[in-house]
């Protein structure tokens, strides 16, 4: 679970701090451009450095710094608790005069606040606490340290960290771009949700108890499903189907056939399975509402809220009533930007909003 | 499948925004069909409560049951 996630000079996030400490599940409200799913892109740096990717210009470019800003390094810092340990990691970029790509100014790991590595520029300092491991080596300082430091076993925090990070859904979904083909099987889908087929033959790999979690969930908003099924059909190629019955007969949908809104219903089964089979997870979801019938967001939401009210961590954005009204005063987060040239500011709405905030939203009373 | 009159459900109708939260804690716990609960847009006092509920809610409620929800503290 997120403790704190700190963001500065990135975009519209300048001295950010997201206070998630205590809260399962947290809701981000805002006018449009005021950082909602900027929020989401910095996680995302944080993510994809965890999947492997440590070329610094394919995770921040110089137009990542705030208003072209490029004197002041762009800073990233997680605080997380997971199996009763705090994993502190932060990461900073700097352009120097002279330089087209981003290097490494600072990054280090920390778990119950002992460092695992720390690193300034180019020189990393290894130092693994109770192992009497020390080492210190230069990296190109246009590279990422984490990604290439070998953990020593599963049991490793500096593999647990690693695999927490690379797990977080951090989901956007464009579902007409969601086929359900596959030719691997993967737990890290990406945040368009586009490899849908492959987290689910993955999940189902890792957990085929998982099934009975995402059919669960399923059957209560489609109660003629009958069953997904998931065929090979072609030299490591599978396709997704989903079968229908009644009394009347069984119908065979093409994943890709299915609408918009019920490939999110799979997405929200598949999320729920994935945590409760190799989570705790983070989820951010950005306006998890998108493509949902008016009678089944309150439910879509409350459904991502108890799930990860047991473990792990849910984050959404949304400018929907009904999805906004699913949350409560002490884990909804206003964020105001009175302008283009100005930064994103986080307000508590326990502290602005007295009485209804759909209406006040509605009536933008909430922001100068 | 959502709330509707063809199935059993509950109707949550709020006073309030704190009622309204305090209905959203309760659709938290686990062991709850949350899907046969639907929690309505907060009417704004006590007196709106009733209201909405004859005017809108009391006639055909068939398979429907409604919670309305009061907070003491404020009757006395």
């Amino acid at each position: 679970m997120i403790r704190r996630l700190y963001i500065h000079n990135f975009r519209c996030l300048e001295n950010f701090e997201l206070p998630l400490a205590g809260h399962s599940s947290v809701l981000l409200v805002g006018k449009n451009g005021s950082g909602k799913t900027t929020v989401s892109l910095a996680l995302e740096i944080l993510q994809k450095i965890a999947r492997g990717t440590n070329r610094i210009g394919a995770l921040v470019t110089p137009k990542d710094f705030t208003r072209g800003r490029s004197d002041v390094p762009i800073r990233l810092e997680i605080e997380m608790a997971l199996e009763a340990r705090v994993y502190e990691y932060i990461v900073a970029f700097e352009l120097p005069e002279g330089f087209k790509e981003l290097r490494v100014l600072q990054e280090r790991l920390a778990v119950d606040g002992r460092p695992v590595y720390t690193r300034d520029k180019a020189q990393v300092h290894l130092a693994r606490a109770g192992q009497n491991q020390e080492a210190k080596f230069l990296i190109d300082w246009h590279l990422v340290a984490l990604p290439i430091i070998q953990e020593s076993s599963t049991s490793d925090p500096l593999f647990i960290f690693k695999q927490w990070l690379a797990r977080m859904l951090i989901l956007r979904p464009v579902p007409g771009l969601i086929s359900g083909d596959s030719n691997e099987e993967q737990l890290q889908p990406n945040t368009q949700v586009t490899d849908f087929g492959a987290w689910f033959s993955g999940l189902l790999a890792y957990s085929p108890a998982a099934y009975s979690r995402i059919d669960q969930y399923l059957r209560e908003i489609m109660p003629d499903l009958k069953d997904i099924k998931n065929p090979v059909i072609g030299k490591d190629f599978r396709s997704l189907t989903v079968q229908f019955s009644n009394q009347n007969g069984t119908l065979s949908v093409p994943f890709e056939d299915l609408s918009d809104g019920e490939k999110c219903f799979m997405i929200c089964a598949l999320t729920l399975g994935a945590n409760n089979a190799y989570g705790p997870l983070l989820c951010f979801w950005d306006e998890p509402d998108n493509y949902l019938a008016l009678s089944e967001v309150g439910h879509f939401v409350m459904a991502l809220r108890r799930e990860f009210e047991s473990g792990g961590q849910f984050i959404a954005t949304s400018h929907n009533p009904e999805a906004v009204r699913r949350f409560s005063e002490e884990n909804t987060f206003l964020l105001v930007r009175k302008s283009h040239l100005e930064p994103t500011t986080l307000r508590p709405l326990a502290q602005i909003v007295k009485g209804d905030l759909v209406s006040a939203l509605v009536q933008g009373d909430l922001e100068p | 499948m959502s709330v509707n009159k063809y199935r059993p459900h509950v109707y949550v109708l709020p006073e309030d925004d704190a009622n309204r939260q305090l209905a959203n804690g309760f659709l938290l716990h686990p062991d709850l069909l949350a899907r046969n609960i639907q929690v309505l847009p907060e009417v704004g006092g006590w007196h709106e409560v009733l209201d909405h509920f004859k005017s809108d809610y009391a006639n055909g409620m068939g398979l429907r049951q409604h919670v309305l929800p009061i907070l003491f503290a404020r009757l006395a």
